[in-house]
């Protein structure tokens, strides 16, 4: 028996290498939070096979019904991420195989040049040049920096009742003749989308540098539709204002990207008074996020929160999702709730029926195919999925 | 070495000689035959066997009245100088008569022969001169062998006595019917032929059963270490080869068992393309019941159970909480051990599991890109069937 024993423990590892362990954290921390959302039936959409098995990070974005229909599956984006270039494919359903197929925008690499961000709305690739990619309803691709190639092209699917992306030529971002945003001598630090209640626009903020005056910054909103930028909404200043004493004079190449919202307080609530502008970003110097905000030009504070925001949601609140982990912050910085979201993207909010929800994207690599559920929560109920 | 002399010895004096068999011929209860008829026919008999089976001694015949029973038919085989007996008993009458045959050898204390025949051919006395007992010749030929005998001169095999030293009420089997039982005095003795092998079993309820090969030359005493098994053992295992565990066991009467314990994936093996060590912040408690299906004293010992477990994930900076990608899951257990010692086993377990799980398609994303070997998927659980489990078993 004895003799048997190295025999038998080598035959019994050899089989342990073959055999894979039925468990991944992301994946059940994702399923905690999970089990507690809702997903539309059904929401379970598969790739076809085929994808850049060398890219990572893969979410689905559905296309989105108008005037708060919600979701439709059949169609939207699949965004991922490749040595720090985001690729996006539209996609929509092929009736045969019932699997997303690719059509129409192909894997535009998008580049990003800062690593700290891994949601793929808004940074600027060279001054006067904003960017805004969004993938949830709208996009507007990126300037190639190398090339100086704009990447505009129209996505869409006419003959289908949803709003699909578009960015057509006559309402380039740049387009200061019609837009009068950004100014050509502007470089953007950050934009952010909200979702607006009637559900037939969402609203883009920026916050740019002003080259010629340094420490003075812009902050600019724009209604975004299904013909792109529409009409500009509740401009905070028409013009520069300083805010060197928290924000770089110049802005270093290192703070390249920074977080950017705005709370508008479209529902007037009074515990929203005045309204309210954050920033936040990685400082390089101590290695960790930092985040201000300022209800006008002049006073400011730094808001006790030291990790990346994703989104200022509708309720006022902030979310962020860094590192698998959802945390919840009052206007103040005030953590309200910790939850497990593992390997749940969020997506973005969105109203249907009249109220809000947040949507959250899991991806499902198994069979050498990609499969995606989307869930969401009502915006209001975020504090529930608390462990 | 002591078997070989004895051996030795054995080969230097032996002598083959014949069994002694006792004949006894009565009739049976309500039968017609008298004494007088069972006479007749023992001699029948008796002349008939001898010229058939010329090997064995067939001692003077014995006729009765009634067939005696088992017992005493022992004490007058050994009062004839016979080392077995074989007992005739007629049905019936001459026309319709019907005929028993039992033997027994007294050496192995084991019957070698039982058979029911008509003789309907007999049809009155004179009928006994075609008797042939031919099939009383065969139903006996060879089952008494001559024997190998150490002390020739008195003609008859030489018996030695193995004496038995066990706890009391024990049982002993495979040295010839009865089974021998160990009196109080914690001693039981049976004469057996010499010059062989014996395997014999002590068994005691509460006791782990004791399994004894000896080689019996001479008179012998033999002591059988008896052990009282404990209730309680402990065990470390590795699931999957991989993830380490532990288990306490309960062992109740009838071998039957009950585990609770843990396996953890937070400090295992990975022994892959990633790494050699695992890391996964997952623990399954286990709590499983079983029986054993072999005797104890054997070197392979198999056992059935099944285990229930549930699913606790312990990222850092989290409390535990139940794994939502499969919380529970239960798992059929077909066991084997083998023993390193008296109170050491190691074990290797086929334990094939089934997940409950309300996320299969995420569940089986958690085992990679490629499909699974053994996983079978469904709407609300999954099968792992190349799942199993080796370990160490210790029971003081």
């Amino acid at each position: 028996m004895r003799k048997l024993l190295p025999a038998a423990a080598s035959v019994a590892l050899l089989c342990s290498s073959c055999l894979p362990v039925p468990f991944d954290l992301s994946l059940s921390q994702g399923a905690a939070s999970a089990s507690k959302m809702a997903r539309d039936n059904p929401s379970l959409v598969t790739l076809g096979q085929g994808f850049d098995s060398s890219a990572r990070d893969f979410v689905f974005y559905p296309a989105v019904r108008p005037a708060g229909g919600g979701m439709d599956y059949a169609s939207g984006f699949v965004a991922s991420v490749r040595n720090l270039e985001y690729q996006v494919q539209a996609v929509k359903k092929d009736p045969s195989s019932g699997l997303l197929q690719s059509y129409g925008f192909q894997s535009q690499p998008v580049p990003n040049p800062d690593a700290h961000f891994p949601a793929a709305v808004g940074w600027p690739v060279q001054p006067g040049a904003a960017t805004l990619s969004y993938f949830f309803q709208y996009t507007f691709d990126a300037l190639d920096p190398q090339s100086g190639s704009r990447y505009s092209e129209k996505v869409g699917d006419p003959s289908a009742s949803t709003f699909f992306p578009v960015a057509g030529a006559d309402s380039d971002l740049h387009n200061q003749a019609n837009l009068d945003f950004p100014p050509l001598d502007s470089v953007v630090l950050g934009a952010s989308v909200s979702a607006d209640p009637g559900g037939l626009f969402d609203v883009a903020h920026w916050l740019a540098a002003d080259v010629l005056s340094p420490g003075f910054y812009l902050e600019m909103s724009y209604h975004l539709d299904e013909n792109g930028l529409g009409a500009k909404a509740t401009p905070r200043n028409p013009t520069s204002y300083d805010l060197s004493a928290f924000l770089p004079v110049i802005p270093p190449s290192t703070l390249s990207r920074l977080a950017y919202f705005y709370d508008d307080n479209q529902l007037a609530d009074p515990a929203r008074m005045p309204n309210r502008s954050f920033a936040s970003w990685y400082d390089e110097s101590s290695g960790g996020w930092v985040c201000y905000a300022w209800d006008d030009m002049v006073s400011h504070r730094q808001l006790p929160i030291d990790h990346r925001l994703d989104a200022l949601l509708s309720t006022g609140e902030l979310l962020s999702t860094e590192s698998g982990t959802g945390r919840l912050y009052n206007r103040d910085g005030g953590l309200l709730a910790t939850f497990p979201l593992g390997n749940l993207v969020y997506l973005g909010e969105k109203y249907v029926g009249g109220a809000a929800r947040c949507y959250f994207s899991q991806c499902l690599i198994y069979d050498h195919t990609l499969h995606f559920n989307v869930y969401w929560i009502a915006t209001d109920k975020l504090a529930t999925l608390v462990d | 070495m002591i078997l070989a002399s004895a051996l030795g010895s054995a080969q230097e004096s032996v002598r083959l000689v014949p069994r002694r068999l006792l004949l006894y011929v009565a009739p049976a209860p309500a039968s017609a035959f008298t004494p007088a008829d069972a006479l007749m026919i023992a001699r029948s008999l008796h002349q008939r066997l001898q010229e058939a089976v010329p090997d064995v001694v067939f001692v003077e015949p014995a006729a009765g009245a009634v067939s005696p029973k088992q017992e005493e038919l022992n004490a007058v085989a050994e009062q004839a100088g016979a080392d077995s007996w074989m007992q005739l008993s007629m049905e019936g009458d001459w026309a319709s008569a019907r005929v028993r045959v039992r033997a027994f050898d007294l050496l192995l204390r084991t019957a070698v022969a039982d058979l029911t025949a008509a003789r309907a051919s007999w049809g009155s006395p004179g009928g006994l001169s075609q008797e042939t007992w031919s099939d009383v010749a065969q139903a006996i030929a060879g089952k008494f062998p001559m024997l190998e005998s150490a002390v020739p001169a008195s003609g008859r095999p030489q018996l030695v006595r193995l004496i038995i030293k066990a706890l009391p009420g024990s049982v002993v089997t495979g040295l010839g019917a009865p089974p021998l039982k160990i009196s109080a005095d914690g001693t039981a003795f049976r004469m057996m032929p010499p010059m062989k092998e014996y395997f014999f079993r002590t068994e005691l309820a509460g006791y782990v059963p004791v399994s004894t090969r000896i080689y019996l030359a001479t008179d012998r005493e033999i002591e059988v270490r008896q052990t009282s098994p404990s209730t309680w053992g402990l065990e470390g295992s590795l699931a999957d080869s991989r993830a380490p565990g532990f288990d306490v066991s309960v062992y109740f009467p009838s071998s039957i068992f009950a585990r609770f314990g843990f396996s953890t994936y937070a400090l295992g093996l990975a022994l892959n393309s990633t790494g050699i060590l695992l890391d996964m912040p997952l623990t399954n408690l286990v709590l499983q019941v079983g029986a054993y299906v072999s005797p104890e004293d054997r070197f392979f010992r198999f056992y059935l159970g099944l285990g229930g477990f549930v699913r606790l994930v312990h990222a850092p900076g989290t409390r535990p909480v139940l794994d939502q990608l499969a919380p529970a899951g239960v798992r059929l257990i077909l066991g084997a051990e083998a023993p390193l010692s008296d109170r050491a086993k190691l074990y290797f377990e086929l334990t094939p599991t089934f997940y409950q799980t309300n996320m299969p398609d995420a569940l089986r994303a958690a085992l990679g890109q490629e499909n699974a070997p053994g996983w079978a998927f469904g709407p609300a659980e999954a099968l792992n069937l190349l799942s199993f489990r080796v370990g160490y078993r210790w029971r003081p």
